[in-house]
């Protein structure tokens, strides 16, 4: 668990990283891709440790303090989104490169809706149609077509970290 | 007792940390100043953006500079900034015939108040695609505080959402939360800048008022908040229907937001006057 803890937060840190970043200076169509949020979702696909949403609360804070500022709204929508993800699991086999990448894909946009929902709530003049049309959609289709990556460094992370922990 | 939060342990961890969430969202969002998280935070990011940042200026500065054109770049850059002069004397002009003589010792006193503005580079963006935020390398420590001013040579940028001692957000006008009150420069017509994600709207303009496209926009001073006189954009599309009390106009903005490396922040006057032109 310790360990599982340890990777998750290293992985946020590079998503962390990446967001601010690599974000800065690499965007595919004018979107900006949350690292954070595809490597919390492959590892819960591959961990369905109730920690993991957990971690996801302070990715989702540092998002919040790096953007609008209205602190606990990607908290919650992070932490919802991994606790549905878990359930997903269950039911849903998500172990090859594309049934993650359809997964993640599928819980991007829920986490998308959830957070402009949210905010819906706060800004009443936000148009939520046209950003999950112009926005969450097609960021939740790069986000699935880019997962690959991220799995493979997340299988490369738990071979260095938690290969001895079974 | 013990037994009941020992068996719903699980369920009881996941309704405190959505309960926690939520308050914090709402304090937050009601509150006046930045949050100490959203400090700690920013603070903590600092060093990792401005030593990015850094280095990626350097080697572009390097490359822009000494390896590749440098005699077109150069004259490129004069060619920018003579363009810039140009249209910064025009903006004056036009406003200067446009107010009277009354003003112009308040103007020109605001304009050679050098020590009024303070220069910030962007170093960030926001973490997420639904907001407009740029992070700049000021902070308190150089004495920003919330709702400070955001300028550049062209025009209005935005106002300084929140502060951490080294970094400070700053909410674009073009930002969906963004309002700005302004007035047609020809003929002083009032409205309402919105920002759209995409671009500016001016909304809330009186039916009966002849505005026409390419009309200037400026600041109108109202609220407060934006000193008055700072070019907001140009009209590009004037939409009315009949039935409609307000007149709206899709505005080009005078700052490329997509391209903005710099901007100043301006300190407020301390004798209270809210004019300003650029």
């Amino acid at each position: 668990m310790m360990r599982l803890f340890i990777l998750a937060l290293g992985f946020m840190l590079i998503g962390v990283w990446l967001n601010i970043v690599f974000n800065n200076y690499f965007q595919l169509g004018g979107l900006k891709i949350n690292w954070m949020l595809i490597f919390m979702l492959v590892l819960t696909f591959r961990h369905p440790s109730l920690l993991l949403p957990f971690v996801g609360v302070l990715a989702g804070l540092i998002c919040d303090a790096l953007s609008h500022g209205i602190m606990g709204l990607y908290g919650i929508s992070f932490f919802v989104t991994l606790l549905l993800a878990r359930q997903v699991i269950k039911s849903f086999y998500a172990n090859t490169f594309f049934s993650v990448g359809i997964a993640v894909l599928g819980m991007s946009f829920f986490e998308g809706w959830i957070s402009l929902s949210i905010l819906g709530q706060f800004e009443e003049s936000l148009n939520q149609f046209s950003l999950i049309m112009t926005s969450t959609l097609p960021l939740a289709v790069l986000q699935g077509l880019v997962t690959p990556i991220i799995l493979q460094s997340v299988i490369w992370g738990e071979k260095l970290y938690l290969r001895d922990a079974a | 007792m013990f037994k009941f939060i020992s068996t719903y342990r699980l369920y009881i961890s996941i309704v405190a940390t959505l309960i926690g969430l939520f308050l914090l969202m709402y304090q937050t969002h009601n509150e006046k100043g930045t949050s100490r998280l959203q400090i700690a935070v920013q603070t903590l990011t600092y060093p990792l953006q401005a030593s990015v940042h850094s280095a990626a200026s350097t080697f572009s500065n390097l490359w822009n500079s000494y390896i590749s054109l440098i005699e077109v770049n150069e004259e490129n850059k004069r060619l920018k900034q003579q363009l810039l002069d140009m249209e910064e004397k025009l903006s004056q002009h036009i406003e200067s015939s446009v107010q009277f003589s009354r003003l112009r010792a308040q103007l020109l006193f605001a304009q050679k108040k050098a020590s009024e503005k303070i220069f910030a580079e962007i170093i960030g963006e926001s973490a997420d695609n639904t907001h407009q935020i740029r992070l700049i390398n000021r902070g308190s420590n150089q004495l920003l505080q919330r709702n400070f001013v955001v300028l550049r040579k062209e025009g209005l940028v935005g106002r300084i959402q929140s502060v951490s001692p080294y970094q400070s957000s700053v909410q674009l006008i073009i930002d969906h939360r963004s309002r700005v009150p302004a007035l047609i420069q020809r003929n002083r017509v009032r409205g309402l800048v919105y920002g759209t994600h995409e671009g500016m709207e001016m909304r809330q303009i009186n039916q009966h008022s002849k505005i026409k496209i390419g009309d200037r926009v400026i600041s109108s001073g109202l609220g407060g908040l934006y000193p008055k006189g700072i070019l907001i954009g140009w009209v590009s599309e004037i939409r009315h229907q009949a039935h409609e009390l307000f007149k709206t106009a899709r505005l080009d903005s005078a700052v490329d937001f997509s391209r903005i490396e710099e901007v100043f922040t301006i300190l407020p006057s301390k004798s209270g006057s809210h004019l300003f032109i650029e």
